[in-house]
């Protein structure tokens, strides 16, 4: 078996063990990882519920492919790549990728309206309140690190397509940290 | 390396390493879906255990047949046993002549004549005249198989008593003499270990096959050596 040589003892016995069906360490290597992918999943859907659901069908998968996994890179991110995937086919099952709204003209805030440090809850309240054209180019170039060729491929569409729904993504949030903003010097 | 958009930075920063906590429902449902799937590897025992225990019965099946004069159960003036397999029909074996030069079929020369004459037959403690035969392994294949014991090199040339078709012309009965082979085998580990490893490569071949739609195949008897395990290997193994 070509797994897992590059993994922490502790990891690699995890995998081992889930490779020969062992629950137990099927639910330690969910409980290392299940908080984090929850959180990956919820910033490309819109509910908890959508969330989790994207959750369980990725860690399904992850099971089932945990034998595929070559210790390449780190066990984490692997798993991190296909929950992405699995939350882009959930936003392509539910057919609302790329669904234009209408934009109101903002004006541009400049880069020192941005402060150090937010809430993650808000953010990720943030990010759920783009349309899911933007949030799922967002997520992918601001956060997990792909490019636009490599978007455009994932998701079907041009790298230039990519490219402005970026754009009108930062748009977007820059709009709503700036009412965060003022909300939290009111209060 | 351009840097990152504040946006890109702030948002990157605050969540990429956010976590939150699922439901329990969650794992439930996942748990509820390992339940029906069987573990890959797990599966790969099974079918190597599978081989394996094939291999038992044909052990144990010339085991039995190897041991029967030792333990009196052979009369001693019957110098040939024809063993063959489940095809086989009682009056094909009853009138067999001894010593004699059946018609071969012409894939069964071919094979034969694959096998060097070079090979040295030990007959440690064999009694003249006396021939042993051992259970013939049959196959559908257009080549029959010799299933000869491996401590004991065969001359096909010598042994090979009689080869015949019966009513399926793939199904071959073929009849050998087999030396005495007590000695080395049951005493030398070397030896046992030698054949535990190339039985248990047989197995495995034997389950690469079967994993890949094909059917199971008959020891390779270009060499003209049996590859079988003893029933008393098998279970050394499988007690560990």
């Amino acid at each position: 078996m070509g797994i897992v040589r590059n993994l922490p003892s502790s990891e690699k016995r995890l995998v081992k063990q889930c490779l020969r069906g062992d629950h137990e360490a099927q639910r330690e290597l969910y409980d290392r990882y299940s908080g984090e992918m929850l959180s990956v999943c919820r910033r490309y859907t819109q509910s908890l519920e959508d969330a989790e659901e994207v959750l369980s069908n990725g860690f399904i998968k992850i099971f089932s492919r945990l034998d595929q996994y070559r210790g390449e890179g780190a066990l984490g991110a692997w798993i991190r790549r296909i929950m992405v995937r699995e939350a882009l086919n959930f936003i392509r099952y539910k057919k609302n990728l790329f669904v234009e709204v209408e934009e109101e003209r903002q004006s541009e805030f400049g880069h020192s309206n941005v402060k150090d440090h937010y809430d993650a809850e808000h953010l990720l309240r943030m990010i759920n309140e783009l349309p899911t054209g933007y949030r799922t180019v967002f997520n992918l170039y601001a956060i997990e690190g792909y490019n636009h060729r490599e978007i455009g491929e994932m998701l079907e569409i041009s790298e230039n397509t990519s490219k402005s729904q970026l754009s009108k993504a930062r748009r977007q949030l820059q709009q709503k940290l700036s009412e965060y903003e003022l909300i939290a010097k009111n209060n | 390396m351009s840097s990152k958009h504040p946006i890109d930075a702030l948002f990157e920063k605050e969540l990429k390493e956010h976590q939150s906590s699922p439901n329990e429902a969650v794992w439930e449902k996942i748990a509820a879906n390992q339940q029906g799937t069987k573990p890959k590897r797990e599966g790969i025992f099974f079918l190597r255990a599978a081989s394996v225990l094939l291999l038992v019965g044909l052990s144990s099946f010339w085991y039995l047949n190897r041991h029967s004069g030792d333990i009196g159960i052979q009369p001693s003036n019957a110098q040939q046993e024809f063993v063959a397999g489940p095809d086989d029909k009682p009056e094909n074996n009853t009138d067999e002549p001894e010593n004699t030069q059946t018609k071969e079929p012409k894939n069964a020369k071919a094979k034969a004549s694959k096998t060097e004459p070079k090979q040295k037959v030990k007959k440690a403690n064999s009694k003249k005249g006396t021939a042993r035969v051992i259970p013939i392994l049959q196959q559908k294949i257009s080549d029959p198989v010799l299933a000869l014991n491996d401590l004991n090199s065969i001359d096909l040339e010598e042994n090979l008593e009689g080869v015949e078709t019966i009513d399926d012309p793939d199904v071959l009965k073929i009849r050998v003499n087999l030396s005495d082979i007590k000695g080395d085998y049951q005493t030398n580990p070397k030896a046992k270990k030698d054949l535990r490893q190339r039985m248990w490569a047989y197995a495995s071949s034997q389950y690469e096959r079967v994993k890949a739609g094909e059917g199971l195949e008959l020891p390779n008897t270009d060499d003209a050596k049996i590859e079988i395990p003893l029933p008393d290997f098998i279970n050394r193994r499988f007690s560990k």
